[in-house]
C-alpha cells in the first residue's frame, strides 16, 4: 500500500496509509486536485493540525478504515444507528482543550465520522444541565445584563416547569 | 460533510438593517465612531425590552463593535475554550444537543448561558427544522398566527417527548355480599396507571399497569421497550390539529408468545383519540379522551368495539418529563 507524508503545524511528519489518509474529504481532495498520489516523497502540510492532534486522528482514522461510508442520500441518514462505540468512547477521554481541538481538526479536515463523534460528546455534556452548569462545564462568562437576563429569563419560560 | 461548504451558513444571522429609534447611524459622526471601537466595552447601551427584541439588541451590539459576539472564558485558562470553535461548528453541536428526539428544553438552558450562546441558539434554521420534524408535510409556512418559527414550536399543539403522559384512574367499586354474613359489605378501591410516551419519529409506547411511575418511566425510554407482562403496547400515532389519533397492539414478541398458549388469539388492536389541551402554564401538557375502541380481526373480520367514556374511569394524561429521556442523543437534527 503506498503512503504518503502527513506534516503537522509543528514540523513532525507522519507516514500514513493513503486509504487512511483519505478518510479526509479535505486530504483526499488536494491529492486528486494535485495528482498527487502517485508521488510518494510529496509531504502534505497540514498547518491548522498540531502533532499531538494530528496523531490522534491518524489513530482514529486508522481503527475505522473498514467503517462503511455514511449513506449520501438524506432518506438513508436517519436510519443509521450510530452510538459511540466503546471503542471511541475510550479514545475521547480527553481533557476539553484536546476534544475542542479534534472538533477543530475533524472540521478542517473534513472528517464527518470525527466530527459527529466529537460534537455528540460537547453535546451530551450540555444536555439536562442548567445555565450554571453549562457555564461552569466549560468555563464560560455570563455575559449578559441584569435586564437581558432577565428578558430570556421570561422567553424561556414555556419549559421552565421541572 | 463540510460545514465550511453549507451554504446556510452564510446566512444564518442575516445583517440587521434597521437601526434603534432616535440613535445616530454610525457612519455620520466621525469622532463618535471612535468611542464606538472595540474597547467601548463600558458605554454598552442598555437592554431596553421595550425598544426593541434581544436578538436585535445583540446584533446592533455586535455590529457595533465590529465583532461577532462569541462567548468568553470566566477564567484564565491555557486549554482550547469552546469559543475558539467556528460559529457553524457551535451550530452542528447545537443540532446534536437538540437531536433528533427534538429536546429543545436543552437548547433553551444554553441560550441562557452568555450571548453568544443565545444568538446561536436563536437561530430560525434551527427552530424550523424542529418544527418540519414535528409537522412535517402538514407543517405550512409562517402565517400571521406565528411570529416565529420558535414561536409556533412553542405554541401550537403538538406533543412532548421528553417524558411520558400519564392517566391515574381510581374509582371505588362496590364488592358482592358476603353470603354468610350480611354485614359485610366490601368496597374495592381501584387503582392503575395507563403511561403514553411518544417519540418523535412517529412512534408510541403504551403501558397499563398497576404499579407507580417510578418504577415504570425507565421501561419507556427506549422504542423497542423490554418484553414484560403485561405486555407494553407498540405502535403508531398521527396530529391532526388537535387531535392525536393512536394505533397500538401489544408488541411482536409477546403477541407469539400468546399464540403458542391459546390457539385462538384474535389479534387486537386499540384505537385511541385524545385531544390536546394546555393547563395554565404547561403548555400542551394535558391530553384529554376523545374516543378509543378496540378493533377484533377473527378468520379476516375486522370488528369495532368501541368503549364508553365514563368519566372517572378515563381521567386525562399528564405530562410529566423524565431526565434520563433526553440524556443523550443519538442523531443530530437534520437540516431540512
Amino acid at each position: 500500500m503506498p503512503n504518503i507524508k502527513l506534516q503537522s503545524s509543528d514540523g513532525e511528519i507522519y507516514n500514513v496509509d493513503v486509504e487512511i489518509a483519505k478518510c479526509s474529504v479535505t486530504i483526499k481532495t488536494m491529492l486528486e486536485d494535485l495528482g498527487m498520489d502517485e508521488d510518494e516523497e510529496e509531504v502534505v502540510p497540514l498547518p491548522n493540525v498540531n502533532s499531538a492532534i494530528l496523531k490522534k486522528v491518524i489513530q482514529w482514522a486508522t481503527y475505522h478504515k473498514d467503517d462503511p461510508p455514511p449513506p449520501e442520500d438524506d432518506e438513508n441518514k436517519e436510519k443509521r444507528t450510530d452510538d459511540i462505540s466503546s471503542w471511541d468512547a475510550d479514545f475521547l477521554k480527553v481533557d476539553q482543550g484536546t476534544l475542542f481541538e479534534l472538533i477543530l481538526a475533524a472540521n478542517y479536515l473534513d472528517i464527518k465520522g470525527l466530527l459527529d463523534v466529537t460534537c455528540k460528546t460537547v453535546a451530551n455534556m450540555i444536555k439536562g444541565k442548567t445555565p450554571e452548569e453549562i457555564r461552569k462545564t466549560f468555563n464560560i462568562k455570563n455575559d449578559f445584563s441584569a435586564a437581558e437576563e432577565e428578558q430570556v429569563r421570561k422567553e424561556n419560560e414555556w419549559c421552565e416547569e421541572k | 460533510m463540510n460545514l465550511h461548504a453549507d451554504p446556510r451558513a452564510s446566512h444564518r444571522h442575516p445583517p440587521v438593517a434597521i437601526h434603534p429609534l432616535g440613535e445616530t447611524p454610525l457612519d455620520e459622526d466621525d469622532d463618535k465612531l471612535v468611542t464606538y471601537d472595540v474597547e467601548a466595552e463600558d458605554e454598552e447601551e442598555e437592554f431596553d425590552p421595550e425598544s426593541m427584541d434581544l436578538l436585535t439588541h445583540l446584533h446592533i451590539l455586535s455590529l457595533r463593535k465590529q465583532i461577532r459576539i462569541s462567548c468568553h472564558p470566566r477564567h484564565p485558562s491555557n486549554a482550547t475554550h469552546i469559543s475558539a470553535l467556528p460559529l457553524e461548528v457551535l451550530q452542528y453541536i447545537l443540532r446534536w444537543v437538540v437531536s433528533s428526539d427534538l429536546d429543545l428544553r436543552s437548547l433553551e438552558m444554553c441560550a441562557r448561558v452568555c450571548r453568544g450562546f443565545y444568538m446561536s441558539c436563536r437561530d430560525q434554521e434551527l427552530w424550523r427544522s424542529a418544527c418540519m420534524r414535528v409537522w412535517g408535510v402538514k407543517c405550512g409556512g409562517l402565517t400571521t398566527n406565528y411570529c416565529s418559527w420558535r414561536d409556533m414550536f412553542i405554541r401550537r399543539p403538538r406533543l412532548h417527548f421528553g417524558g411520558c403522559y400519564i392517566s391515574k384512574t381510581t374509582y371505588i367499586r362496590h364488592g358482592e355480599n358476603s353470603f354468610q354474613d350480611q354485614f359485610y359489605r366490601p368496597w374495592h378501591l381501584v387503582e392503575y396507571y395507563r403511561y403514553l410516551r411518544f417519540f418523535a419519529d412517529g412512534r408510541v409506547l403504551m403501558l397499563t399497569t398497576p404499579e407507580e411511575p417510578v418504577s415504570c418511566v425507565g421501561l419507556l425510554r427506549r422504542r423497542s421497550p423490554p418484553a414484560r407482562k403485561p405486555p407494553i403496547f407498540t405502535g403508531y400515532y398521527r396530529i391532526l390539529d388537535t387531535i392525536v389519533s393512536i394505533v397500538v397492539s401489544p408488541n411482536d414478541r409477546s403477541l407469539k408468545h400468546s399464540k403458542s398458549n391459546s390457539n385462538c388469539s384474535p389479534s387486537n388492536t386499540f384505537h385511541l383519540e385524545l385531544e390536546i389541551v394546555s393547563r395554565k402554564k404547561a403548555l400542551h401538557g394535558q391530553l384529554v379522551w376523545r374516543g378509543y375502541s378496540v378493533f377484533t380481526q377473527r378468520n379476516g373480520v375486522e370488528i369495532d368495539s368501541p368503549f364508553e367514556l365514563i368519566h372517572n374511569r378515563f381521567p386525562p394524561f399528564y405530562y410529566s418529563r423524565v431526565k434520563s429521556y433526553t440524556s443523550e442523543s443519538t442523531q443530530p437534527l437534520y437540516y431540512s
